[in-house]
């Protein structure tokens, strides 16, 4: 394994590494980790690079690199909206990796704000065949509510301090207020429900393998592991889709074993995308199944 | 028409404190205090405030006495200031924000030897006050208090004219005066403050004030013997953009007291939001300043159900509110007038010679009654200026009057209207400021022959000026401003300046205010590199910076983390773009547009003005970039080990010294959360210096960030061996003769520690950490408070795998080795020490020895405090402190020490 650090893009104000394994499994592939809200590419307690190093032990390349004004890279008043701005930047990456070592194709991962940048890019650049993200866009069904009241709300209820202000909040629905307001964080740009269907059903007709992995940190609008099933019905069976659900884990898995075992996920998911790409027919791994959708049983609580 | 109101007789009141003991003796079960998941009935509050009481005893704290109160808001606030009369005291509120000659004018002035504080305000201010050696401090968080009886068996009989409290306000000899609030005042204020407000057991009363202010008199006593429930504003309060209805809907309150400003702030961003009046509000008082009656009706179509709102006045001298108009929801005036006296107020609008002005006509205001001050504290003259015995009109009686210096009119209905000030006493929020005061600290300064300072309003938004006559002295208005800064509270800083060799005059030698330039003609101060505002966006961009970064200009190419924003900061620029152009722009657009010229031409792309073309923005980008330092990331090699680190190199664009001569800083993180917390800050003070000239090098110990090895592996000795390498290839690589190390937290003792072959020039140490083992056990409840308080994770975490620590692997070694660490007792001469708001450590004794430097920087961090252990900070005071030591070691004043102690 190595690892390199580098300064690209097109003002030469974007900062990697580049993390490359000492037995490459295929000679095109690469992964991009990108940066969630405004945590620097080490990201959260370093899941980035033991992610990196993970995938790089497994034989897969991986670039982690801060978007613009973001960790050590430069803001340097790029134009477009975030979304646009971040895809913009991925395709500078695949640039460059293209140009530096011949990788043409990319599969993302990001987290938060990560997973909804790495969509996005999917859509806009062919070069990226895989995505892995976490805790990215969700909606809330009605079997949402239920778990909320059952596993959130109701402890609460039983409560006799809390029940007058528990109710009072149930009546009034849930609170508004502007997404960019939001602490430290970022605006979770997510696209209306149909849209965000409509976008994910075009890049598995592209090809485009997609897994999306959920932690219990993020309650607010994701809570058992069949949801994704439910906020998008018309994907449901669709080849090269998968998810996975970690109740126990916060949103950025600040538990040792917890991060150990998002990694460990992360990695035999990435590989298996890698392993499509360089034999289609190849038997999937387990997790992975050529029909459908599966939740990881070694996570899931369900 | 009469001239006087006399709405209600003054009847003969009990003490707060007697009413305040028959309720815990009625209502010991109800609530009393709400403050974040605390509760306190009565009973509850009764007994805290007698165990402090008994601390006072105990510190010898006599009937009459003034006892010093460095609370923040909380319930340990309100239970002193009933020990405090408890044990026949005063209490008189201190802000440890206050600059330290303030501070101890104040303490000296009230003769207070006994400080109530918490541990925070107690280390900052005890390493602010080293002159007063005879204070002593009582921390109320202290555990200590439980061994104290619940019960009180000394009780004191308060007289009517015993004092109750000492209020500091702007005084115009540059010293702030304090008012005396007796008894009877505080007595009478409260019981026409229920009776109007009409409280009620039910109410739920916002504690919203600093307790330096008098509307948290107005928010603690009257609520509470009404036997309602005062909610204090919880500490954690950045996380919603309307921080206000957030509040108030998650713990219902019914009533608040508002600054006006803040009120009209508050009905801005409500109505840019959409949102509602929470439901649950009955009661609103808005006071302070003049109300726009725009607002009103703005708030009138926010209201979906009846609110009480108040427009009350009154200055500090009639204890709180001494007027009050209730509009009702037609109300269609051009000006909210202020109302009517209270019950026990009588209010006089008379001429010079102290006769009534008929209806219509303007004089000054004058009010009487039970609730005025005594006078002020130790200033005979000031109180028989403001104090006057007066005849009532067609009677000979005589009353005992305040001559509020504000000019007033009755209107046909019987109201009173304000109308301005008689002095030019000036009103900056909720801050009332005389000129005088700042004028004699500018008098101060080297060279400075006469100075006047005035206000100028832009957009409704007040500034300072500050007309400043200097002769044939070369003084430059960055200087005045620098010195200003070191001398005052913020809030009295001017924001302009005109300088002037001479001032115009008037035949009678005083100087010629029309003759004075207008305020257009007035200067900030500003940076080597300024560049002024071009457009209208750019200008109000480059104000609202100015105005949350709290520096004195911002030029368009300023980057707002390099003034020392922060992304809490930029929920607060976000929120005003909301507010005012209706946009709502994700946190990291901002990231990526930091600059107000980036900003601008984002914004105006979002709001589809015409924006430049995609060669133009390229253009624009690359011009950027060239001013910006060059990056080279890379890693070093250290035996096994691969230390990543980032070397800042000046802009090429840069007309610098040559590599030789500068000065190369050398950046040093602390571990675990407190690296990711404080990096944005280290990396973007690290672009800050590079811009100016200095090579910079920011590195990552192994096992940590974006080093080889895992974080389990390293040691005190590891951490040193990794900063002597960095300091090597700093100096290898920037061709820097000498160089700086800027430390922080962890970061900052280890290289306090480290041998280097080559020592640093100078060391900067942020926060240092002073114990190791201290600081291991503030990691260790931090991860035993994310397992357990459920606010992380859904449940309680009891099976979690050891050898980890909040986030990070560990070990036994490295814990033993960290534990190890401490802080040397004699730092280099060629030290800072700065230190935070909210900075604390567990180790006491320790002492800054002669010759090294000192800094306390209102910069709030807040370490050990669980709420803060993901948020970012900001940083601008810290980062000029440190650019300054940088630049010019030996020019601060007011640094050096001389052997004093770090912690009380």
């Amino acid at each position: 394994m190595s690892e390199q650090a580098i300064v690209f893009g097109n003002y030469d104000n974007l900062v990697g590494i580049l993390n490359r394994p000492r037995r490459p499994a295929g000679p095109d592939f690469a992964v991009i980790l990108l940066t969630p809200g405004m945590v620097h590419n080490a990201g959260p307690f370093r899941l980035h690079v033991q992610l990196a190093r993970a995938l790089a032990e497994g034989g897969l390349a991986s670039l982690r690199f801060d978007l613009s004004g973001i960790g050590e890279s430069l803001a340097v008043g790029a134009s477009g909206s975030s979304l646009e701005r971040a895809a913009d930047e991925v395709s500078q990456a695949v640039d460059w990796l293209k140009q530096a070592h011949g990788i043409q194709r990319v599969a993302l991962c990001g987290l938060c704000s990560g997973a909804d940048d790495a969509i996005f890019s999917a859509l806009q650049d062919r070069r990226v065949v895989g995505v892995f993200a976490i805790d990215g866009c969700g909606y809330r069904t009605p079997r949402y509510y239920r778990q909320r009241l059952i596993s959130h709300y109701l402890p609460k209820l039983l409560n006799p301090k809390k029940w007058r202000s528990v109710v009072s909040r149930w009546w009034r629905g849930p609170e508004q207020r502007p997404g960019a307001l939001q602490l430290g964080t970022d605006v979770r740009e997510f696209p209306e429900r149909a849209t965000a269907e409509r976008q994910l059903g075009s890049l598995l007709d592209r090809g485009v393998q997609l897994h999306f992995h959920y932690t219990g940190g993020i309650g607010e609008y994701y809570n058992y592991a069949e949801q994704f099933s439910d906020m998008f019905p018309t994907l449901v069976n669709r080849s090269g889709l998968t998810t996975s659900f970690q109740p126990a884990s916060d949103h950025v898995a600040l538990l040792c074993e917890h991060r150990r075992e998002l990694v460990d996920l992360a990695c035999l998911t990435l590989r298996g995308m890698a392993q499509d790409l360089a034999s289609p027919e190849a038997t999937m791994l387990p997790m992975l199944p050529s029909s459908g959708w599966t939740v990881e049983p070694t996570i899931c609580a369900h | 028409m009469s001239a006087a109101s006399v709405v209600g007789a003054s009847p003969q009141l009990s003490s707060v404190l007697s009413q305040f003991e028959s309720l815990v003796q009625e209502r010991p079960d109800a609530l009393a205090v709400v403050f974040e998941q605390r509760e306190l009935t009565f009973a509850q509050l009764d007994t805290l405030a007698n165990q402090f009481a008994h601390a006072l005893r105990q510190n010898d704290v006599q009937p009459g006495q003034h006892v010093g109160l460095c609370l923040d808001r909380c319930p340990e606030a309100i239970a002193a200031m009933w020990a405090i009369f408890k044990v026949g005291a005063a209490f008189v509120p201190l802000d440890p924000e206050y600059p330290r000659d303030r501070i101890l004018y104040m303490i000296e002035d009230a003769e207070i030897s006994v400080i109530l504080t918490h541990q925070r305000a107690e280390n900052s201010l005890a390493r602010t006050l080293d002159s007063s050696p005879g204070l002593r401090w009582i921390d109320s968080a202290s555990d200590s208090f439980s061994r104290f009886d619940t019960q009180w068996p000394f009780p004191v009989t308060v007289q009517p004219t015993d004092v109750a409290y000492v209020m500091y306000t702007s005084g115009s000899t540059g010293r702030p005066k304090g008012v005396e609030i007796e008894h009877q005042a505080l007595a009478t204020y409260c019981q026409a403050d229920m009776q109007v407000y009409r409280l009620q057991p039910a109410d739920r009363t916002l504690q919203f004030s600093t307790l330096n202010f008098d509307i948290a008199i107005e928010e603690i006593f009257p609520p509470l013997l009404a036997g309602s429930c005062v909610v204090v504003r919880p500490s954690d309060r950045a996380e919603h953009a309307n921080e206000l209805s957030a509040i108030i809907e998650r713990y219902n309150v019914t009533a608040v007291h508002l600054a006006t400003a803040y009120w009209h702030e508050w009905v801005d961003l409500m109505l840019a939001t959409q949102a509602s009046v929470p439901a649950s509000l009955r009661l609103v008082i808005a006071t302070g300043e003049k109300v726009s009656v725009e607002h009103y009706r703005r708030w009138l179509s926010l209201c979906g159900h009846d609110v009480l709102w108040c427009n009350a006045y009154g200055p500090t001298e009639a204890t709180v509110s001494a007027t009050v108009f209730i509009p009702d929801e037609h109300y269609a005036g051009d000006n909210m007038p202020i109302g009517e006296p209270l019950p026990g107020y009588e209010a006089f609008i008379l001429d010079d010679q102290h006769r009534p002005v008929p209806s219509g006509e303007t004089g000054q205001l004058w009010l009487a009654g039970d609730a005025l001050a005594r006078g002020y504290l130790n200033r005979p003259d000031l109180t028989e200026q403001a104090f006057a015995n007066v005849r009532l009109p067609d009677t000979q009686c005589t009353r005992r009057m305040y001559a509020t210096g504000d000019l007033a009119r009755w209107l046909p209905e019987g109201v009173i209207e304000f109308a301005g000030r008689i002095d030019h006493q000036i009103k900056l929020g909720s801050y009332r400021i005389e000129p005088g005061e700042i004028e004699a600290v500018i008098h101060r300064h080297h060279g400075v022959c006469e100075s006047l300072v005035t206000y100028d309003a832009v957009a409704g938004q007040k500034y300072l000026i500050a007309y400043v006559a200097t002769g044939d002295h070369p003084t430059t208005i960055e200087q005045l401003s620098e010195f200003l800064r070191a001398e005052l509270p913020n809030y009295m800083v001017p924001s302009r300046y005109v300088l002037m060799k001479s001032f115009p005059k008037t035949i009678n030698g005083k100087i010629d205010r029309a003759g004075l330039p207008g305020p257009a003609e007035s200067c900030t101060p500003r940076s080597d590199n300024y560049q002024a505002p071009r457009s209208e966006l750019e200008t109000y961009l480059a104000d609202l910076w100015q105005t949350v970064l709290n520096v004195p200009r911002v030029g368009i190419e300023d980057d707002f983390f390099e003034l020392g924003g922060s992304s809490l900061l930029v929920t607060r620029v976000v929120a005003e773009l909301t507010k005012k152009l209706g946009v709502e722009l994700p946190v990291r657009d901002f990231f990526a547009n930091p600059t107000v010229v980036s900003s601008a031409r984002h914004l105006a792309e979002l709001t589809g003005q015409p924006v430049l073309d995609q060669a133009e923005v390229a253009t624009a980008a690359r011009l950027s970039r060239a001013r910006q330092p060059r990056l080279q990331p890379g890693f070093i090699t250290q035996g096994d080990r691969q230390l990543f680190h980032v070397h800042y190199a000046p802009p090429e664009t840069g007309q610098f010294e040559s590599d030789t001569d500068r000065l190369a800083v050398l950046m040093c993180h602390s571990l675990g959360h407190e690296y990711t917390r404080a990096y944005r800050n280290l990396q973007q003070l690290a672009l800050m210096l590079a811009r100016r000239g200095h090579h910079v090098l920011r590195f990552d110990y192994s096992g940590t960030g974006n080093s080889s090895g895992d974080c389990a592996d390293g040691r005190l000795e590891s951490l040193q061996s990794d900063t002597r390498k960095a300091a090597e290839h700093l100096l290898g690589c920037s061709g820097a003769m000498r160089y700086a190390v800027v430390g922080i937290r962890l970061g900052a003792t280890v290289a306090a520690t480290t041998p280097f072959e080559q020592p640093p020039e100078r060391c900067v140490l942020w926060d240092p950490v002073v114990d190791g083992q201290a600081f291991l056990n503030t990691l260790w409840q931090l991860h035993d408070y994310a397992l357990s308080s459920q606010t992380r994770f859904a449940r309680v975490i009891q099976d979690s795998e050891p050898n980890q620590v909040f986030g990070h692997a560990t070990s036994p070694e490295q814990l033993s080795s960290l534990a190890k660490l401490q802080l040397p007792q004699d730092l280099s001469p060629a030290s800072l020490l700065l230190t935070s708001a909210g900075y604390t450590d567990e180790e006491t004794g320790f002492r800054v020895s002669a010759g090294s430097r000192q800094r306390s920087v209102a910069d709030e961090i807040y370490w050990h405090r669980q709420e803060f252990t993901e948020s970012a900070f900001s940083s601008p005071d810290a980062f000029r402190e440190i650019q300054d030591f940088l630049d010019h070691p030996g020019d601060r004043n007011g640094v050096s020490c001389t052997d004093v102690p770090f912690h009380a």
